[in-house]
């Protein structure tokens, strides 16, 4: 049995609403053969602009009702899937309106927003359809807290196992050894840190004298553990990271599609 | 039996302990609800240690946690725990003690605020947010770019381009820059007067653009709604004949007193009717394939007879085809006038003297014909007074066939008599009776010195479809008889050899039928002639969207 998702909400209600809608307004499109030809300015042309622009309302209206947690207009889930369906519609809805006429103006600006924040809006369902199961498998339940200073406990035993060592043994703690402060690149890249090579550490240990050498297979479990740790965190931060990155586009490029929008229409009826 | 001792850190620096007893001889140690012993220690795992007693020792197990068990700094997976030691699980230190079959569990986090510093900095690296700005501040910036950038830009440059909502008609190019121009007041439609403003062109004739058809002049129309801009680069007459069928598919409803036929489309475009005037002025429409469509023409004119073989004429035979008489104009649209001199000369002889054959009387002006004529006979008496005595006589110029020699006229008199003879003879007989309607003026109005015939108005028709043009020059590639049949079986000069409206049809559809030259209404008719337009027209929301619905 499948699980219910935004996406799938209500046996994919949304998307039978908005299909529905998508193909009444290109029956009308097609049917409506105004002289001039098919733009923004035909009463069709109208008819679809309010619609969009009601769509374009509605969807920016989502923001604040999942936000307003006493609200008992409809539920967050159903809210977010006809975010999710309306935002596609809206996508054909808005070449229909202006009778697929784009040119270099506020109002193809006005549309170009709203594609790409259709577009990271797709990306961001297509993350969140991936990762959120994730990110629960990690560790165990430990808290990234918790492992932080796990990392950091283990850094100061390192530190004292390193104390007054052989050139042979600070060899293998320097080629393991990394200093954890990831950047913005580091996190949304998969396996950054690389892991303990086997071999490679099997012909270090060479150099390693005996009386050393199992100060050093302590040492080589620490370092794993701790690449282990780092790793783990690094990529429940990279899931983290991309569960919101796309929202550094699709926030604000949907005020730029409010605002370009309000500009759209203020300028049709300012030369009208 | 398991106890478990928490001792806690009180504010004041004091320990507080927390007593809890287990009554188990093996329990699970962890940060989560289904361990036995529940400790909040973050580097806990939710199951991170097993401890067992069997009443004699005490075995502490690793369960796979990542913080790990240790005891004296080592790791350990199982060991067996003495009275008095202490193990570390993570951030929190387990003092073990036991005596009597009961095991004391004397527990402390550790508060390594070190650690917890560095780890809250490491924390802070993990989340992309620390990297991005503010979203706030993002969507703000963004926000007021837009704003500023498409919607005040516009009004401190003067440049609203970018508002444009398409690309502007070829023909308004030169004020693209100006929007004022066309749109004189923000947020009204564009008024007739912006458009008069530059197209009131009254001395290009009739069909200048401050002026609509009959019947239009009162329309609620503004010219934008017909001539729509920023639709395109191509010109601003939209070729659609739904700009007129609207209305002319079901006249009646829009004006009953029209007479015009209803016209749905050029497929079912009614027959031509041709503007007749009758003796009282009063224009009358006729179908041209009526029998009262007769030529009002007074030139009597045998069409089959100039197109028929070869014509004698003062430089030989010559075969006549159309175009010797009816000659397209410079811009290649209309065809000439026709004129005497230039089409019916070269045939038609004007001589009045046999003697004298080269001598023609001046064509145009009947009343200028008996001067001249006096002033001819006059000259030869005078000449002849001068010379040995012989008869004056004028010639007897009988209707004849152009080109043949005239027949010598045995009339005698003084150079009156002989002009009035040779007036009559031309008048009645031979030259301008040969092709023009003649009266003879009445005996009131006979002087000695004026002409005794008028010539009636030869009427030759050069507009037959008034309200509507067409263009010779785009048909050139035909011959005249495909359009206009019968003109070489035409005998009659009252015949209208204009062709009918199925001619075109062979040829001619509307709504770009495949196979047919694409022909709207606008492509023969004009919208902009003969009335002065209305006053400036100014529509409300209503009446827009109610003519947008229309």
């Amino acid at each position: 049995m499948t699980t219910e998702t935004f996406v799938s909400y209500r046996s994919f209600r949304w998307l039978w609403i908005t299909c529905i809608a998508l193909l009444a307004s290109g029956y009308i499109y097609w049917l409506h053969d105004p002289i001039g030809g098919r733009n923004g300015g035909t009463l069709v042309g109208y008819a679809l602009g309010v619609i969009a622009t009601i769509a374009v309302v509605w969807l920016m209206a989502y923001g604040l009702r999942k936000r307003s947690y006493h609200s008992s207009l409809g539920t967050v889930e159903g809210w977010l899937s006809a975010h999710v369906w309306i935002g596609l519609g809206v996508l054909v809805l808005v070449p229909l309106h202006a009778g697929f006429s784009f040119g270099i103006n506020v109002h193809t600006l006005a549309y170009g927003c709203m594609v790409i924040t259709i577009l990271s809006g797709i990306w961001g369902v297509a993350n969140y359809a991936t990762l959120t199961t994730k990110i629960t498998s990690h560790h165990g339940g430990t808290k990234d807290s918790a492992v932080v200073e796990q990392m950091h406990a283990i850094s100061e035993e390192l530190d004292r196992l390193c104390a007054g060592k052989s050139a042979g043994f600070l060899d293998i703690f320097n080629t393991y050894n990394f200093s954890f402060h990831p950047s913005l690149r580091a996190l949304l890249k998969r396996n950054s840190i690389p892991a303990i090579d086997s071999k490679r550490v099997q012909q270090q240990m060479q150099g390693v004298s005996e009386q050393e050498s199992a100060d050093a297979l302590t040492m080589i479990g620490l370092l794993d553990q701790r690449i282990d740790l780092a790793r783990g965190l690094l990529e429940q931060a990279r899931i983290k990271a991309l569960l919101k990155v796309w929202l550094y586009i699709h926030v604000p490029c949907s005020v730029a599609l409010c605002v370009t929008l309000a500009i759209h229409i203020l300028s049709v009826f300012y030369f009208w | 039996m398991f106890r478990l001792i928490y001792e806690k850190k009180r504010e004041d620096g004091g320990v507080e302990r927390l007593v809890q007893e287990f009554p188990h001889d093996e329990i699970t140690i962890g940060r989560g609800g289904e361990s036995t012993v529940v400790i909040p220690g973050r580097r806990l795992a939710l199951v991170h240690a097993h401890m067992m007693w069997d009443g004699q020792a005490l075995v502490v197990v690793d369960a796979g946690s990542v913080a790990g068990v240790r005891a004296e700094g080592r790791r350990i997976a199982r060991e067996n725990l003495a009275s008095g030691d202490t193990i570390v699980l993570g951030d929190v230190s387990i003092r073990c003690e036991y005596a009597n079959g009961s095991v004391d569990l004397i527990c402390r986090i550790d508060e390594e605020e070190k650690i917890q510093v560095r780890a809250k900095d490491t924390l802070a690296g993990l989340r992309v947010e620390t990297y991005l700005p503010s979203m706030r501040a993002l969507c703000l910036v963004v926000g007021l770019a837009a704003l500023i950038g498409c919607g005040l830009y516009p009004f401190l440059d003067g440049d609203f381009s970018a508002w444009s909502s398409g690309p502007i008609a070829n023909p308004h190019k030169l004020i693209e820059a100006d929007c004022q121009k066309c749109h004189t007041s923000p947020f009204e439609q564009v008024p007739d007067s912006s458009c008069l403003a530059c197209h009131s062109m009254t001395e290009h004739g009739s069909s200048s653009m401050n002026q609509v058809r009959v019947g239009h002049a009162n329309s609620e129309k503004r010219c934008a709604q017909c001539h729509m801009d920023h639709n395109g680069t191509s010109g601003l007459i939209e070729e659609d004949a739904r700009q007129c069928t609207t209305c002319h598919a079901n006249l009646k409803q829009h004006a009953k007193e029209s007479t015009f036929l209803d016209v749905s489309s050029f497929a079912k475009h009614s027959q031509f009717h041709i503007a007749l005037t009758d003796s009282a002025d009063r224009t009358s429409r006729v179908p041209i394939d009526s029998t009262d469509a007769i030529d009002p023409g007074m030139i009597q004119l045998n069409h089959a007879v100039h197109l028929e073989g070869f014509i004698r004429t003062r430089t030989g035979e010559k075969k006549l085809a159309c175009n010797s008489c009816h000659e397209l104009s410079a811009d290649f649209k209309t065809i000439k006038p026709i004129s005497f001199d230039n089409h019916c000369r070269e045939c038609h002889s004007l001589s009045f003297d046999e003697r004298d054959p080269e001598q023609e009387v001046p064509h145009g002006d009947a009343e200028v014909i008996f001067p001249f004529l006096y002033t001819h006979y006059t000259t030869q008496t005078l000449e002849k007074e001068n010379k040995p005595a012989t008869k004056t006589s004028a010639m007897d110029i009988s209707r004849r066939i152009p080109g043949s020699e005239p027949v010598a006229l045995s009339v005698k008199g003084s150079p009156q008599e002989l002009a009035r003879e040779a007036e009559r003879q031309l008048f009645t007989k031979t030259g301008c009776a040969l092709c023009h309607g003649i009266d003879e003026k009445s005996v009131e109005e006979r002087r000695e010195d004026n002409a005794h015939y008028r010539i009636k108005p030869s009427n030759i028709k050069t507009v037959w479809l008034p309200h509507a043009r067409f263009s010779h020059g785009a048909h050139e590639e035909f011959t005249c008889e495909s359009c206009h049949a019968g003109v070489k079986k035409s005998t009659n000069s009252g015949d209208v050899l204009l062709p009918k409206v199925g001619i075109c049809q062979n040829c001619h559809a509307d709504n770009h039928r495949k196979g047919f030259v694409s022909s709207d209404c606008v492509t023969c008719h004009s919208h902009h002639d003969q009335q002065a337009m209305a006053p400036e027209k100014k529509l409300d929301i209503r009446t827009y969207i109610r003519s947008l619905i229309r």
